[in-house]
Order: structure tokens, then sequence, then C-alpha cells
């Protein structure tokens, strides 16, 4: 007889459970009657059995059952909501699309006045303009390098219309009239294009005794054709939008 | 009820389906519950968050014991419960008597079927074995009330709490073993029916 182990008492609850074998109950029940201490524990195990078993079952304070919201069941949503919002994210793509085009076109065909009808930006072909205003025309405001390279060929001849190109339309500086601050070249007249281009404020810059410049580029896409995206984009999103809401209303009251 | 039949409509979306399955295995989720986290309010909060979890994974079931797979759900979600509850400790929320002191026996448990007697006697009882769970480690507790309270076998046991089956009979042992020790400490507050002493399994 010896103090059972911890290795018994795992055999004896299940021997009480019914999870030994057949050959192994047989065995601990010969050592069961031969071994008081061994009985004891059992029984000790047995007891704890019957009283959790005998522990009362409470009944659920209230109904589990899952509500749609809950379980994040969703609305069924008409046939017609998934084209129409694909039909949206199309039509709001193209227009986006297109807006892009539009915006790059200009930029795309001054590069190919640059580099390819003016050969290079500064080059050859501008050595006419050079008569007339020698220091603006080695400058293109359009090409930032070749800017810098004008601005350390000739500072004083460059600076000045570029600055009278950032001012605001509206103003004549006061060092554009003053003929003391500029050099005896630049006092020659603007020309009107080179001021309309000031007074419209436009960014690029029209250097004096530039030819007049070039048509402006035609648009890839036409302005009617965006506009027609643009609707084309709020009807159906509104369309599956309003759908959507009304599905889920009667869904709504349905479930309810 | 056709459990297999409700199953497979559940894992088609059938919430009606699930709700039926929801009424039949309630009272056994919450009682889990109950019995691992000691706390009724606590419990029915478990018990919901398993059901919504059941549903949502439903589809994962892929045969077997449902009982099993829905226990697991249900102590998992006790474990969350239990690790909310360490994070933000709360006091609970017992009656009080007049001068203050926390009654024993909480009135609001008791059966009305019950006379008064048996009820103190059940409250007593109930109360001794419930904090001798909450003295397990939650790992034994959950094997313990899935086997001994739910009246589950090893496989499922062992399918629900995710163990090997070794170790279920191992956790189980010593489980017994901890909950007769503590048990003892009540021997006197146990009315005669309940005594240890004499009965036999």
């Amino acid at each position: 007889m010896k103090t059972p182990t911890f290795r018994d008492v795992e055999l004896l609850s299940a021997y009480l459970d019914g999870q030994l074998s057949q050959a192994d109950s047989a065995r601990l029940e010969s050592r069961l009657k031969a071994d008081p201490d061994l009985r004891a524990v059992m029984d000790d195990l047995s007891q704890s059995r019957t009283l959790l078993r005998k522990l009362p079952q409470r009944r659920a304070p209230h109904n589990f059952t899952l509500t749609p919201r809950m379980a994040g069941v969703k609305a069924p949503l008409p046939r017609a909501v998934p084209a129409l919002r694909w039909a949206t994210s199309l039509a709001t793509f193209l227009l986006f699309l297109s807006m892009a085009a539009n915006a790059l076109a200009p930029s795309f065909a001054e590069r190919q006045m640059a580099y390819g009808v003016g050969g290079g930006g500064g080059g050859g072909d501008e050595a006419p303009m050079m008569e007339s205003m020698p220091a603006a025309t080695e400058a293109p405001a359009t090409e930032a390098p070749a800017f810098a390279a004008a601005a350390t060929e000739a500072p004083a001849a460059t600076e000045p219309p570029n600055l009278l190109l950032s001012v605001a339309p509206t103003e004549t500086p006061a060092f554009y009239n003053d003929q003391s601050m500029v050099s005896p070249t630049e006092a020659a007249p603007v020309p009107d294009s080179a001021m309309k281009a000031m007074s419209t404020g436009e960014a690029r810059t029209v250097e004096p005794g530039e030819p007049p410049a070039p048509e402006p580029v035609g648009t890839p896409v036409p302005p009617g054709w965006q506009i027609a995206l643009l609707v084309v984009a709020l009807a159906t999103g509104g369309l599956a939008y309003i759908l959507a809401e009304l599905a889920n209303q009667s869904w709504r009251k349905k479930v309810k | 009820m056709d459990e297999p039949a409700l199953i497979h409509d559940a894992q088609r979306g059938s919430l009606d389906a699930f709700n039926t399955l929801v009424l039949h295995y309630q009272d056994t989720v919450f009682n889990t519950a109950l019995r691992i986290l000691g706390d009724e309010d606590q419990a029915a909060d478990a018990a919901q968050e398993a059901f919504i979890s059941a549903f949502r994974s439903i589809t994962s079931f892929r045969g077997g014991s449902f009982k099993a797979w829905l226990m697991r759900t249900v102590t998992n979600a006790c474990y969350d419960e239990l690790r909310r509850k360490k994070r933000r400790p709360t006091t609970p929320l017992e009656p009080e008597m007049d001068d203050g002191d926390e009654m024993d026996s909480p009135r609001w448990l008791a059966d009305p079927n019950f006379t008064p007697e048996q009820v103190a006697e059940a409250d007593e009882v109930e109360h001794a074995i419930q904090h001798c769970l909450e003295a397990l480690p939650v790992e034994f507790r959950a094997v313990v009330v899935l086997a001994d309270i739910q009246g589950m076998d090893y496989t499922e046991v062992a399918a629900s709490v995710r163990v090997p089956l070794g170790t279920i009979k191992s956790r189980l042992a010593r489980a017994r073993l901890r909950l007769r020790e503590c048990l003892q400490g009540f021997a006197e507050l146990l009315p005669a029916s309940y005594r240890l002493e004499g009965e036999n399994a």
C-alpha cells in the first residue's frame, strides 16, 4: 500500500468517466479492493463529480436569437444597383481621364514647339530674335536650365522680364518705367503680345519681341463630352443610392 | 429538430434556421458561460457574442459535433470576457443588506417553486461550488464545466477547447481533486442532501 500518485488520480478520474480500457479497469478495480487510500481518493473524486452534476441548469435570461443587424445581414439590393454603381465608377474614371488629357495637352504642344519646331530651345532658330532682344531670348522661361544659363550670361538683362511677368497684371512695377534701372537693351518698348500676356496673368512667359503666340492647342476631349460624363456619373450614382435606400427601408420594415 | 438540415440552411445564410439552433442551445451556452465566468450579465454577453460569432463563422463548421463546435465558440467568448475583466476590473453588482454587507445568496437567483429552506440550501451549495470553480485556473475550469456540468464526453471536450485527449484527462483529474479540496472547506455549510460523505458516483 502506498500513497496514490497523480497518475493514480488520472486513472481514477478516467475510470469514473468510463474512459479506461477493460484491462485497465480490471487492474484498477483489483487495486481499489486492496488499497483503502486509493479508494478514498476515488470517493473524493466521485463526490466532486456528483456535486458538479447536481448543479441546477439555469435558463437563459432572454432569447439569444440574432436580428439581421446583429448577424450583419444586409438588405438584398435590386439587380440594377451594382450595374449603376459600375456605370458611376466608369463615368467618373473617364471624366478624370479626360480632364487629365486636357490639362496635359497644352504642355505637350509646348514641348513639341520647344524641342521639335524650336530645335531644342535657345538654338539657332532663335538667332533672329536675338538681334532685337539678345539677352531675353537666351532665356526661354519654360526651360529652367536654359534660364539659368542665360542668367549667368546676362543677369541684368534677364531678371527684369521675369519679375515683370511674376507680378500682378494690374500693377505696373515702378522699375519697369524707371529707365535707369534697366539696361539699354531692355528700354525697347515691350511688344503688345507680351503686355497682353501679362494683363491676362498667364504664367507662360511671352518674351518681348517674340512672334505672336501660336493658336491655342485644341483640347483632346471636348467640354461637351466632359459635361456628359459628369451628368452620367451623377445620375447613375444618385439612382443607385436612391434604389439602395429604398431597398433598405422596405427590408427594415420587413424584418422588424 | 433536424439539426443537420438547420446547420446546412444556416451555412447558406438562413438566419431563421440559425435562430432555431440558438433556441435549442441557448440554455447550454448560457450555463457554460455562467459557470466559467461566475456572473450572469457577463455570461449573457458572452453567450450573445458566441452566437453572433458562430453565425459569422458557421461556414467553417465541417461536420462532427455541432455542440462541441458551439462550445468552442462560447469558451473563446468567455476567455475574451475574462481578459476584458482583467483589463477593466469592476465592482460586482451584489445585493446588499441594510447594514451594507453583501448578501451571500442573492434572492434574484431563487426559483419560485422551491420552499425558502430549499432555496437557501440550493443557493449555498451553488455558491460554494461556483466559488470553488472560480478558484480554478480558467483552462481547468473550462474542462470541468464542459465534462461535468454539461456532461460532454472527452472527445467533445477536446474538440471544444482544442487540446489533446491526454491533456483533457489530466486537467479533469486535477480540477476534480482541487474542487474536492476546496469544497471540504464548505462541508459544514452544505446541507445534508448535499453532504459529500457516503455518496457514490
